[in-house]
């Protein structure tokens, strides 16, 4: 009896109020030791910062410290005698947390070095980041700080993996399992693992994209001839699909060769990781036979030949369209968010291109945003499957994607992701019409954040500015909580605020 | 080769209605000497004689059961009437073009309510009735009527009804023949309309305006016979009008049961009628605020604008209380979001319906369940049934063609020349049946500045929207026209 | 030839009934001593009732002493198992009757080799190679081919238009010159005729050439058959032959396939590509009318019951498909349903036989074919080095009543046998033989 009470006394009082029981000790010692290692890797700005002598050292050691004993009240304090096991309701919060207390210890270095004023435009810049979406309210970066511009791609570059693998590596030092938490970072698509361990796999992903993002410093820095912290930035922010470009006057940087490189790296992001540790562990039989990287493939260089067509129709020239089509087109589907200075003339037809492949997005598993080619495939093979029961009302049909067949379940579960996403977009772009912005200005707005592409030549073609900072605040925490919303993937985002996730049930 | 010859003989007897309703355009025609009465004699007996001609050779045309044909049929049906339609436009003159006479015909019969003019009171007054008649006509689904009315057709009536409607509500059906269900409804809508007609009449209004506006309040349809929409009524008659509207949106099947007491089967609408009275309700109050808050109207002047065009806009009628085009940009936009929206399934409206709104956002509600409790079962309901999964994926289908046929439309929009706004609310507008869009074709605006191509675009929306979609699609579908 | 059969069904009983026929040694291990009962007063051979997986029962059937042992239960791991511990009991050769057609595959075969299982054999994979190939080569209801191509046997339904009606088989040497071929037996109304040169053809017969290769065209125009180029087939029943058949063809023509049962019907939709599976009756005309029979090429009705297949087939020929296929079990019915025109019957039973007996025939013979409708057999000899038919030529060979010679294959040439023609040891032939015959016909080419 009275051990039980004890219990009792430790829990939090939700009982009373209602509330489902959490382990909140474990979630704070996950986010806290989370927050420590985030903490340690403000040395690379405190590197680049002292390597380039931009003054901004001091602002990340305080940064670093303030992040740190933030991480170490959580962890120790917080998160002492914790009890190690994790219900699957509660990995389904970890994911909700994290990604909100990571962002937001996340603004500390811009509020501290001064380069940001306001909290709001703090928050809003750090949720950029980590979502990789890239929207900036920053107009001219290349008066920061050059640190702080690399901070700035490096939070991206974290998020582009997903935090979430970060946690699965620190649980498996906690000896807990983790499945769900990789399933909710790549709910895309049913991915077979990499590995049969799971954090093994996960492992394998890093080192991947680690010598994917190495490479690509290198070869800008070599070939492409960029300036050694203005590379990092790039390859940080293209390879996790990022999008904040180290200068506003659209890769002014860049030598063509530049262009190719980055447009490349674009490309290959929008490949799904388990995809390019085949392709670069030359298990090309998986590669040849996967519907989803053909249909990427198809779709991308259609795109781009109908943008090539669209452009030069309009009297641009042949050479001009192409490596501006080529960038775009990579840029947009990736779910990057670069740009470079556009052709002469500009044709409508682009824009409603661009507006599709803003929705459609990169391959299932890869860091890119949008609906994913993935689920447009199943959609579109559960589509012709419908017509023919319109016309065969017997007839027994099943979509297949690689030979494996798609449960109707799952399906279903694609169809209200869709009508989930239009709806995220339709009531962004609503409260963004309230703050002033025209209509196709904030479906456009509201679309290229939740897909996370951030930045989009589009929305400067409808009349509107890609200069964040002018909009209202009301605007910046909406495209703030779009952002995290389609980075979440929505159902992650939108189950914490169903009173399923945390209400007792009675 | 039969089926060709079974489908021709239908859309004679087709013809020979709608030459029928073209001939009681001469009541007005004579009655206010508007100096037509030869005019649409002429378009009217053209249109009479060659159904005639079509039923009368076709006649021994044997039956034929295939599927294909139904959707065929229907879609054929929608796109003949259409084409005739133009007649007592082009010979009377109102209009010059074929693609503008096409457009007005179209925007008539999907009762869409989408114009190219932008003042129609000089229009001779049998033409206006006309205008109005189609969208009478074409609102209750005249194909559907006829259809349903004529004896052995040969193939199951309810085919052709989900290829219509596709399958909009599938409880709807509550008799045993459709004939009996497709009667109820029109005693329903042939009681309302004389209803209303009464109460406006009673209220100050002339017998013939009272006709024509009423026609296109309950067919959610918007034609108006006035310059302003019906900014100029009195505010008593906005009220009935708005009142007409709402009922339009209500779902026939429960009306019938609601007149004949059978108040026990009220239950079975009861959350899409919830729900339609439910989003009406949140965006009206949001219009009247934003209105009296943002755009200094009276208190007055707020609440008649809010009121009456919140509901004209969710029903898609396309009746204007006030020039919109001019309204703050949230109003606008949200008006573009509620008739997508629509009334409930089983109506004259347009647009997703009520019910699919409801099934969409409750699936998300189940999915969300599942994750936590995935082995639960737990169905979406439907008051208090389970929906099939069936009806589900149909639901979704519909909404995702819905969602690719708009974006299609305003892609071709803005190829023709059309700046992003107003493609979006003509394609929107369109589709949905509400008629006008955004910018120029906005508020008291007209589609006259659209070009040829842009006109037949939005022909093309409105016919799309109003067969909901798939029955068009699937004439495109090359599997369709596979031989076995 | 000592034969066990380890069979709990019908192709184990065809194959033992056939087997004693030949004069083989035939024990048949089975666990219905029922039926063994049943079998045994029919049929000369020696019945076991008991598990084939039983050491002892194998020890009883002395396994030790057998050149073949055949497993064709019903089910394929008590087959495999049979056949591991036959062949460690000593059976000099081990074959297995199989439904997973994946075992077949060279690899799986190889490792199936060492476990001891020496050949297998998929009745309903042989069956669905059969349809495709039917439909592949649509003027024959039946063909084979012998050495890779070199000389291939075609079954023949002669119709009302085919202009050799009424001509005689020596009319139809002189008269179709070009025609390379030699008819090695027509069947006419159930009945076997080993023709001889006066023969006169008949409509309705079903012939059986042998031909040279790329003799399709003439033979096309003496059949009197326009060619028939198959774009949509339906197949009803989505058993395994129903499921290879449309897995093989699928990606060539537009198929139909019709099962009753849902969990099948989502089964196989998880299976096929570009199929379209019709959850429906057979037997609803209505349906099948709906799903367009009337523009089907062809129609294979391959559902477990004989007669819902024949039926429907014989609706489907009604509504004009040129091409009708049924799935017959009963070997009763075949002959009936030849003669009420369905063009093709298929027999799991039969085909197995012949699949089998390919181990089975005395000398060196290497494949050959039992035919439906008639019991007769088409073998292919190596010929023996020093077989009396070498010594003379075939006018001298005096052959046996109820054989024909059909042809020779000399290296890489294929020859019709005439008058004056020598067999050369080292040739193949191939013989036309009736049951009674076959004996006396392998000895003349061991």
């Amino acid at each position: 009896m009275f051990k039980n009470n004890l219990h009792r006394i430790n829990e939090w009082p939700a009982e009373r109020l209602g509330l489902r029981k959490f382990n909140f000790k474990l979630i704070a010692r996950i986010t806290g030791t989370l927050l420590m290692y985030f903490a340690c890797s403000m040395v690379i700005p405190l590197l680049v910062s002292l390597y380039y002598k931009d003054g901004a050292q001091f602002s990340f050691i305080v940064s670093g410290m303030v992040i740190l004993l933030l991480g170490m009240l959580l962890r120790n304090i917080v998160g002492r005698n914790v009890r190690y096991d994790l219900k699957e309701i509660e990995s389904y919060w970890i994911t909700f947390i994290i990604w909100l207390v990571v962002p937001m210890c996340g603004t500390v270095p811009y509020l501290v070095t001064g380069a940001i004023g306001t909290v709001t435009d703090a928050v809003f810049e750090s949720f950029s980041g980590f979502t990789t979406t890239g929207s900036s309210i920053v107009a001219l970066p290349e008066e920061l700080p050059l640190s702080l511009l690399v901070y700035r791609s490096f939070t991206q570059w974290v998020g582009g993996i997903g935090l979430l693998l970060f946690v699965v590596a620190i649980l498996r030092k906690l000896g807990i399992g983790a499945g769900q938490l990789y399933e909710a970072e790549f709910s895309g698509a049913r991915h077979r693992k990499l590995h049969p361990h799971l954090s093994k796999s996960v492992t394998r992903m890093w080192t991947l994209y680690t010598l994917i993002t190495l490479a690509m410093v290198g070869l800008l820095y070599w070939v492409g001839e960029v300036r050694f912290g203005d590379a990092i930035c790039l390859a940080l922010s293209t390879v996790s699909t990022g999008g904040f470009a180290p200068d506003n006057g659209g890769m002014a940087m860049l030598t063509d060769g530049g262009l190719v490189i980055v447009t490349v790296f674009m490309m290959l992001s929008g490949i799904s990781l388990v995809r390019l540790y085949q392709l670069f562990t030359f298990r090309w039989t998986h590669l040849r036979h996967d519907q989803e990287l053909h249909c990427y493939l198809a779709i991308l260089f259609s795109a781009v030949a109908l943008c090539v067509v669209a452009f030069c129709s309009v009297g641009n020239g042949f050479k001009e369209s192409l490596q501006y089509s080529l960038f775009h087109v990579a840029s947009t589907m990736s779910s990057t968010g670069f740009y470079v200075a556009k052709p002469a003339h500009w044709s409508f037809f682009v824009s409603a291109i661009t507006f599709l492949l803003i929705l459609l997005g990169a391959s299932a598993g890869s860091t890119g945003g949008g609906i994913k080619i993935w689920r447009v495939i199943a959609v579109v093979k559960y589509m012709g499957n419908y017509f023919t029961n319109m016309l065969h009302p017997n007839a027994v049909t099943c979509v297949k994607i690689n030979g494996q067949v798609v449960e109707t379940d799952y399906i279903n579960k694609i169809f209200a992701f869709v009508f989930l996403y239009m709806a995220f977009i339709v009531g962004g772009a609503f409260v963004l019409t309230l703050c002033g912005c025209t209509i196709p200005n904030s479906i456009c707005m509201a679309a290229a954040n939740v897909s996370n592409l951030g930045p989009s030549p589009l929305i400067n073609n409808l009349g509107g500015s890609l200069d964040y900072a002018m909009l209202p605040n009301l605007a910046k925490w909406t495209l703030t909580v779009l952002m995290l919303a389609g980075r979440l993937e929505l159902f992650a985002l939108i189950a914490v605020f169903s009173p399923a996730y945390w209400k007792r049930r009675i | 080769m039969n089926g060709i010859k079974y489908i021709l003989r239908f859309i004679g007897i087709m013809l020979m209605v709608e030459g029928g309703v073209m001939l009681t355009c001469l009541i007005p025609a004579f009655h206010f000497h508007d100096g037509t009465w030869s005019q649409i004699t002429v378009s009217g007996l053209f249109t009479f004689c060659l159904g005639m001609l079509l039923e009368v050779s076709f006649h021994r045309a044997p039956r034929f059961a295939d599927k294909r044909m139904a959707y065929l049929l229907v879609g054929l049906m929608w796109c003949v009437l259409s084409l005739f339609g133009t007649l007592p436009y082009l010979t009377t003159g109102v209009v010059h073009s074929f693609a503008d006479a096409l457009f007005e015909s179209t925007s008539g019969i999907s009762s869409t309510g989408a114009s190219i003019f932008s003042a129609v009171e000089w229009i001779p007054s049998s033409v206006l009735l006309w205008r109005s008649m189609t969208q009478w006509f074409g609102g209750f689904g005249i194909v559907l009527l006829v259809l349903a009315l004529v004896p052995s057709l040969g193939i199951n009536k309810y085919t052709l009804y989900t290829a219509e409607a596709s399958g909009a509500d599938n409880t709807s059906k509550q008799t045993t023949s459709m004939a009996t269900t497709v009667g109820h409804t029109l005693g329903i809508y042939v009681l309302l309309t004389l209803l209303f007609i009464y109460l406006l009449w009673k209220n100050g209004m002339h017998v013939w305006d009272a006709v024509n506006i009423t026609f296109t309040a309950i067919s959610s349809g918007g034609f108006s016979i006035y310059n302003n929409s019906i900014e100029g009524l009195t505010l008593v008659q906005q009220y009935i009008l708005a009142g007409a509207m709402l009922l339009s949106g209500v779902n026939f099947a429960l009306m019938y049961n609601f007149v004949t007491f059978r108040w026990d089967r009220l239950r079975n609408k009861f959350d899409q009628l919830l729900c339609y009275l439910c989003i009406y309700l949140v965006a009206a109050i949001f219009v009247v605020l934003a209105l009296r808050f943002e755009m200094d109207y009276s208190w007055r002047e707020s609440l008649r604008c809010g009121i009456v065009q919140t509901i004209s806009v969710q029903t898609t009628t396309g009746l204007l209380a006030a020039d919109t085009s001019q309204w703050w940009v949230p109003i606008t936009f949200l008006f573009v979001a509620l008739s997508l929206c629509g009334g409930m399934a089983g109506s004259t409206t347009g647009g997703l319906k009520a019910m699919r709104v409801l099934i969409l956002s409750r699936n998300v509600r189940k999915i969300l369940r599942d994750r936590l409790h995935p082995r639960s079962v737990s169905p979406v309901r439907l008051n208090g049934h389970p929906v099939s999964d069936n009806i589900i994926t149909n639901v979704m289908v519909i909404f995702l063609i819905f969602v690719a046929v708009i974006f299609v439309g305003i892609m071709l929009l803005m190829l023709c020349g059309i700046n992003a706004t107003e493609s979006i609310g003509a394609a929107i507008a369109c589709v949905s049946g509400y008629g006008p869009g955004l910018g120029i074709s906005g508020g008291f605006g007209c589609y006259a500045g659209f070009t040829i191509m842009a006109k037949i675009i939005c022909t093309f929306l409105m016919l799309m929207g109003r067969l909901e979609c798939l029955t068009l699609l699937l004439l495109f579908m090359p599997s369709f026209w596979r031989k076995g | 030839m000592n034969i066990i059969i380890a069979g709990d069904g019908e192709v184990g009983f065809y194959l033992a009934k056939s087997l004693t026929e030949l004069d083989h040694n035939i024990t048949v291990v089975d666990p219905n001593s029922e039926l063994l009962k049943r079998l045994e007063k029919e049929t000369d051979l020696m019945t076991i009732a008991g598990s084939s997986t039983s050491p002892k029962v194998l020890g009883e059937a002395n396994v030790g002493d057998c050149d073949l042992f055949l497993a064709v239960l019903h089910d394929e791991n008590i087959n495999l198992m049979s056949c591991v511990m036959a062949k460690r009991l000593k059976a000099k050769k081990t074959v297995a009757r199989i439904s997973n057609a994946e075992l077949l595959m060279p690899k799986n075969r190889d490792m199936l080799r060492d476990l001891g299982v020496d050949e297998m054999v998929c009745p309903e994979r042989i069956a669905a190679k059969e349809i495709t190939n039917l439909l592949n080569n649509s003027v024959a209801t039946e063909f084979f081919d012998f050495s890779s191509g070199l000389m291939t046997m075609y079954l023949i339904h002669l119709e009302s238009d085919s202009p050799v009606l009424g001509q005689s088989v020596k009319d139809l040497i002189v008269n179709y010159s070009t025609l390379q071929v030699r008819i090695v037996a027509i069947l006419r109304n159930g009945i076997t005729i080993i023709p001889h040169t006066d023969t006169v053809l008949q409509q309705g017969d079903l012939v059986y050439l042998i031909s040279k290769p790329n003799q399709l065209e003439s033979i096309k125009k003496v059949a009197g058959k326009t060619d028939v180029s198959i774009k949509k087939a339906m197949i009803v029943g989505a058993g395994r032959i129903g499921r290879y058949a449309a897995q093989t063809l699928e990606d060539k023509i537009r198929i139909t396939l019709f099962e009753e049962s849902k969990e099948r019907c989502d089964e196989v939709a998880r299976q096929l590509e570009n199929t379209l599976i019709i959850n429906g009756d057979a037997t609803d005309i209505e349906l099948l009318k709906e799903e367009g029979l009337q523009y089907t090429d062809a129609f294979i009705a391959v559902t477990d019951s004989s007669e819902t297949n024949v039926l429907s087939c014989l609706h489907a020929k009604k509504l004009g498909v040129r091409r009708t296929i049924a799935l017959v079990e009963n070997t009763g019915f075949i002959s009936l349903s030849q003669d009420i025109g369905i063009d093709t019957i298929i027999n799991k039973k039969l085909i197995t036989a012949s699949y089998i007996s390919r181990f089975i025939v005395k000398g060196d013979a290497v494949r050959s074919k039992w035919l439906s409708g008639t019991n007769a057999e088409l073998m292919e000899f190596n010929v023996g080095k020093w077989a009396p038919a070498t010594r003379h030529t075939i006018r001298e060979l005096h052959l046996p009543t109820g054989s024909t010679l059909g042809g020779i294959i000399r290296g890489n040439e294929s020859l019709l046998p005439t008058r004056d023609l020598q067999i050369k040891p080292k040739d193949k032939v191939i013989v036309f033989a009736l049951p009674k015959v076959m004996d006396q016909v392998s000895k003349l080419f061991e």
